[in-house]
């Protein structure tokens, strides 16, 4: 039953996937910004858990649109959206592999997602195949017994560098100058003192 | 590691017989010589030792997941982890990268150059940029040697406590087995929490140099939130690493004005698409 369910809510989703926007939640009290910048003017401010719908992102950014006639659209942070974990499969031995790219993500992806280029949608084709599931989990690492033939296999698939400058230009990626950042004040205590690991229990 | 030969010799000296201490010289070199090679492995300078044990440790994964039977697919993922690579302080190094034939969603690295991506986490992802997020955070492992300095921590714990077991040992052989287990062993419990933060902190800088547009990492992990982190295919993965929101929300305070110079690079969308469904047609 609870399978039946699962699968009318995919779907929905995969259905409901060509909509130019669609619905989420704000994970955080925020700024709705006329445009993608911190400067940009505020529009007004939206509570945690309020239901908007998204439009596109634009890097950091996600275009929204508050629900409701008349209900102005603009601006927020991308990790402003709450993000939520679908429900485990009843079964793990029958279960198909993970969709590729739940609901929300899709939405963080942006206008190309968004808009039912639906590569993505579509590929729970391949969940067809749900025979053969193969996993890797911690006993096989344990068990497992050194495979130096696979290991010269790999090898034959490296890449020399200038072959890769070639390969990154081909999609116009163009090296760029940034220095590494240092942690943020919000998460200073990258030390390895006690009160750390609390946070996380 | 000489105070611990200078206790190995003190403890030997009380406890043994004249007669026999020239046999247990002769060990005691075998462990400086054991030692010796952990020190050079891990630090700065003996590249080899870092290169041999990320090739054993590669070859023992392997045994665990072996490679996608596609050419194709895994030069593809060679030339954009080689691209990335090369916008790093190890780019001498000789890079190799690999994708799994597994449906579970992770990715490991081993020391001295080698990433390895399984099916499953190349599936979820819908861009060039994604898969170089979590590329970049794979090879900020190697950058910073995490596992090396993890397996040097605790070979030299376990010598401590195991002193007198590690002087019989019958060849150099069987320190570098036992820090091949302890390299397995962290694929399956994890790193330290900070490495990982700091991975991914490394990471989006990396795929930002190498022209990505950066947000490919946490738009990955966003697809991440949504399977649930007990489900089979991802449960290795959030036993390993801190929480996706946590890691999320790192990134946000992390990224936040830092990035908006970059935000018109390409997603490479268009060629890692036709890869993926090159993946999906590609029979385990």
């Amino acid at each position: 039953m609870a399978a039946i369910r699962l699968a009318s809510l995919i779907l929905i989703a995969t259905l409901a996937a060509p909509c130019l926007a669609r619905p989420g939640i704000i994970s955080a009290d925020t700024e709705l910004r006329k445009r993608p910048y911190r400067s940009a003017p505020v529009i007004t401010e939206i509570a945690k858990d309020t239901q908007v719908d998204v439009v596109r992102r634009q890097g950091y950014w996600l275009k929204i649109k508050l629900a409701g006639d008349d209900q102005p659209d603009g601006w927020i942070k991308l990790f402003k959206l709450r993000y939520e974990a679908t429900p485990a499969p009843v079964s793990t031995t029958d279960s198909k592999p993970p969709a590729s790219g739940g609901f929300f993500a899709n939405l963080a992806r942006g206008a190309t997602s968004l808009f039912g280029s639906s590569s993505r949608s579509s590929n729970d084709s391949h969940g067809t195949s749900t025979i053969g599931i193969r996993g890797l989990g911690a006993e096989d690492l344990e068990t497992a017994g050194p495979n130096p033939a696979e290991l010269r296999r790999l090898m034959r698939f490296t890449v020399e560098e200038e072959e890769a400058a070639d390969f990154a230009d081909e999609a116009s990626l163009a090296a760029a100058d940034m220095d590494y950042l240092l942690p943020s004040k919000g998460a200073a205590s990258e030390s390895n003192d006690d009160s750390d690991t609390e946070e996380f229990q | 590691m000489k105070r611990l030969l200078h206790i190995a010799a003190l403890l030997l000296a009380t406890t043994l017989p004249i007669g026999q201490s020239v046999a247990f010289e002769l060990n005691l070199n075998k462990l400086g010589a054991a030692l010796g090679n952990i020190k050079d492995a891990t630090g700065e300078v003996d590249e080899e030792q870092e290169l041999k044990i990320g090739g054993r440790l590669s070859a023992k994964l392997l045994g665990a997941a072996a490679l996608v039977e596609n050419r194709k697919i895994q030069l593809y993922v060679n030339r954009v982890g080689r691209w990335l690579a090369s916008q790093t302080e190890r780019a001498d190094l000789e890079w190799h990268f690999g994708v799994l034939d597994v449906d579970s969603i992770n990715a490991f690295a081993a020391p001295g150059g080698y990433v390895f991506i399984t099916r499953g986490l190349l599936l979820t992802m819908d861009s060039e940029a994604e898969l170089a997020g979590v590329l970049a955070h794979e090879i900020t492992h190697v950058l910073r040697r995490h596992h090396l300095e993890a397996i040097k921590t605790r070979a030299q714990r376990e010598l401590t406590l195991n002193i007198m077991s590690a002087l019989s040992d019958d060849d150099d052989g069987g320190m570098m087995d036992t820090m091949i287990d302890m390299g397995m062993d962290l694929y399956s419990k994890g790193l330290d929490r900070d490495d990982e933060y700091e991975a991914d902190r490394m990471g989006v800088v990396i795929a930002a140099r190498a022209g990505y547009e950066p947000f490919g990492l946490p738009v990955s992990l966003l697809a991440l939130a949504e399977v649930n982190s007990e489900d089979d295919s991802i449960s290795l993965m959030s036993n390993t690493h801190p929480p996706v929101s946590e890691r999320l929300a790192r990134l946000d305070e992390l990224m936040e004005g830092n990035f908006e110079a970059f935000r018109d690079q390409p997603l490479a969308s268009e060629r890692f698409r036709a890869i993926r469904q090159l993946l999906e047609k590609t029979e385990h």
